[in-house]
């Protein structure tokens, strides 16, 4: 008969390794919680619409209407970025969609928790993994609509682009992470909300993704460079566009600390969430 | 609530006299909150902050505008037993539950369970508006720990105990309240916990189905520990076999006699202050209860036996424009739920008024038939000319019975048996 004890802080006895090892065993023996979690929210958000899931697709494709105007208009110049500017914008700012995605989807682990999380007592695990795949799934469905967009107008992939879930990896890490330490700070510091809203926003125009690196300020170069989501985002539209990383030892070197950085943040998370649902009340 | 706090018990007194194996264990269970929102926050992120660099939070100290909302809870539950947990709102009771079930994180203490556990602290937890009934039985059986296969055998049962068949296959977003209560408790029981625990969660669905949930949980009781918390002492009665009163977040009785558990509760609980509206110049001057054999709690409320007589006796001035008058006198529970009255007209008895305008009235009642609990006595008096009431003075009084017997019923009513 299985036996469950709880004390003072007891998750702070497990060591690092142990703690990704209960985690991982709480997402596979909740299996079937993400599977009813992930039906209920994916599928349930589209009942009530027209257009169904057609939006995963209208959504980026609208979202880069203002910037294609802006550079026919002359007041945009992204540079020579190799690829028509509407193709080479799309996969750049679905990419950016992905790493935003999952830092929301993350971010707001406890915020979608937030009932079941008071009355019942689950994996709070598995309703990160959910956040995640729904996401995910919604990724996959605009990505594969993109890339017939793409071919459907001459315009055809590298083969690396096979590569893509390996390259999106650290985008995972690092999105993640910092929706993991958005949702655990916004419940006891609501402001950072409002903060967090205005850094994402600045994020995006950091990245070189609505215009080309080859920007003339000095100033704005430094940042690209010293901006993580420069290599990470880039790498993965550049692997599906040209067939190649952005630049290999800045992916790499981004993409092991977004490694250690979850790890960290995942370890947090666990000693922290029980304490965090309690200021839900 | 100064017998209550007298009467402390930290031991697991239950269990140690019954058979049955252990399956809740509680040992000085305690936690914290803080009654500052702004301070709650600040201490929340500090404690992120320890975490973040692997040190343990300090959780049996208070810290400024901290208080113990559950307290040194010692107890031991069986299987084959349901502990009925009674309280004031705010004395820890949901808490309480919310950390056995691992809701909560505990600050003090150790709690331990053994085998399936299901904890029903709101039924249908989960519930999507726009899924079907068939697919929320789905995912709520999931979310209260069943797997898929688990629910494919059961989902026939659980839409028959339910009872809503034409409906299963309809978004829950059309369901009555009572519908979705009737949907959540049938996937709740189906589960066939070790550990069950239950917070107000029968308070509605139609009389029907709460009689065929009673009858579950009896059928469950036999070989679960079951812990069942309410405002409602018929149902406390009517299941419960031990009764745990909390108070202010510390156990103050602990008792495998429910009458005796809920003597104790009535004797601490305020059941409404009273009230008096009342027009021109009529008042209700003074009300005094007796009785032969009675006795007085600390705070001077009346205590009898069941069935023993009781004595009301008032001191009333009429406004002068009154030519007569009738007078009610109103018995409710603790719930403020009607019971039983008495009608002078009824009794004929009538007041007619004159000079001095003020009167000693003398209500006898020859016995209380009433069943142990707390009970209040509200006097009406009547303008037999008017329609409205001259004086309402709701819960003038209250008085407590005691007894052997309990029974869901308020009232016993004496016969002659033959055979």
């Amino acid at each position: 008969m299985k036996e469950t004890f709880y004390k003072p802080n007891q998750r702070y006895e497990l060591g690092l390794f142990q703690t990704i090892a209960v985690i991982l065993k709480n997402i596979s023996s909740s299996r079937d919680l993400i599977v009813q979690l992930f039906k209920r929210d994916y599928f349930a958000i589209y009942k009530k619409s027209y257009l169904g899931l057609s939006w995963v697709v209208i959504s980026p494709l609208m979202g880069i209407v203002s910037w294609v105007f802006l550079q026919k208009t002359g007041l945009l110049v992204p540079g020579d970025v190799g690829i028509p500017y509407p193709a080479y914008l799309l996969m750049g700012t679905t990419m950016w969609g992905l790493f935003m995605g999952l830092f929301e989807a993350a971010g707001t682990t406890f915020e979608n928790a937030s009932y079941l999380a008071m009355q019942v007592n689950v994996a709070r695990e598995s309703i990160f993994v959910k956040q995640i795949l729904i996401h995910l799934a919604n990724f996959m469905v605009a990505f594969t609509a993109i890339i017939l967009i793409f071919i459907a107008f001459g315009i055809f992939p590298s083969p690396w682009a096979l590569t893509l879930p390996l390259v999106c990896l650290p985008l995972f890490f690092l999105g993640a992470s910092l929706g993991l330490i958005h949702t655990m700070v916004t419940v006891v510091a609501p402001d950072l909300k409002k903060i967090v809203t205005v850094l994402t926003g600045l994020m995006l125009y950091t990245t070189p993704i609505i215009y080309s690196n080859n920007v003339p300020s000095e100033f704005i170069q430094q940042i690209i460079k010293w901006n993580p989501l420069t290599y990470l985002v880039c790498s993965a539209r550049d692997i599906v566009i040209y067939g190649r990383l952005y630049d290999t030892t800045g992916f790499f070197i981004c993409a092991g600390a977004s490694f250690l950085i979850f790890i960290i943040l995942i370890r947090l998370f666990y000693l922290a969430e029980d304490k965090i649902v309690e200021r839900m009340i | 609530m100064s017998q209550a706090s007298n009467t402390a018990i930290n031991t697991p007194a239950l269990a140690t006299e019954k058979s049955g194996e252990v399956l809740l264990s509680l040992k000085g269970v305690s936690k914290k909150f803080c009654k500052n929102l702004k301070l709650n926050m600040l201490y929340g992120l500090a404690d992120l902050c320890k975490g973040l660099v692997g040190s343990k939070p300090n959780t049996t100290k208070l810290r400024k505008e901290e208080f113990w909302a559950v307290d040194d809870i010692n107890l031991e539950i069986r299987r084959g037993q349901v502990l009925g947990v009674i309280g004031e709102n705010g004395s820890g009771k949901s808490t309480l539950l919310r950390l056995i079930a691992g809701i909560f994180p505990i600050d003090k203490g150790e709690v331990s369970t053994k085998g399936r556990f299901a904890a029903l602290i709101s039924l249908g937890a989960g519930f999507h508006p726009h899924l079907t009934g068939r697919e929320n039985i789905y995912l709520n059986g999931t979310i209260l720990g069943m797997s898929r296969k688990e629910i494919d055998s059961k989902a026939d049962s659980i839409i028959k105990f339910a009872g809503i068949d034409d409906f299963i296959d309809s978004p829950v977003s059309t369901y009555s309240s009572g519908m979705k209560v009737k949907l959540g408790f049938s996937i709740a029981i189906a589960i066939k916990p070790d550990i069950l625990i239950l917070d107000e969660v029968l308070a509605v669905g139609d009389r029907g189905f709460r009689a065929k949930c009673f009858n579950e949980i009896d059928q469950l009781s036999k070989n679960t520990a079951i812990i069942f918390v309410s405002h409602h002492m018929q149902k406390i009665t009517r299941v419960c076999t031990d009764v745990l009163v909390m108070d202010k977040g510390k156990m103050v009785y602990l008792t495998d006699n429910v009458s005796e558990g809920l003597d104790f509760y009535f004797a601490q609980k305020e059941i409404d202050t009273p009230s008096m509206q009342r027009e021109g110049s009529s008042n209700i001057n003074k009300i005094t209860l007796s009785s032969i054999k009675s006795s007085h709690t600390d705070d001077g409320t009346l205590t009898i036996d069941h069935l023993d007589p009781l004595t009301v006796e008032l001191n009333v001035t009429l406004d002068r424009s009154v030519e007569t008058a009738t007078l009610f006198i109103l018995f409710t529970d603790n719930e403020f739920n009607l019971v039983s009255e008495s009608s002078s007209e009824i009794s004929g008895f009538k007041l007619i008024n004159k000079a001095p305008y003020e009167y000693n009235i003398r209500i006898h009642f020859d016995h209380i038939p009433f069943y142990p609990g707390k009970y209040g006595i509200s006097i009406i008096l009547k303008d037999c000319d008017k329609k409205g009431p001259l004086i309402k003075y709701l819960t003038a009084k209250s008085f407590i019975v005691k007894g052997e017997h309990t029974s869901n019923a308020p009232v016993h009513l004496s016969a002659d048996w033959e055979c």
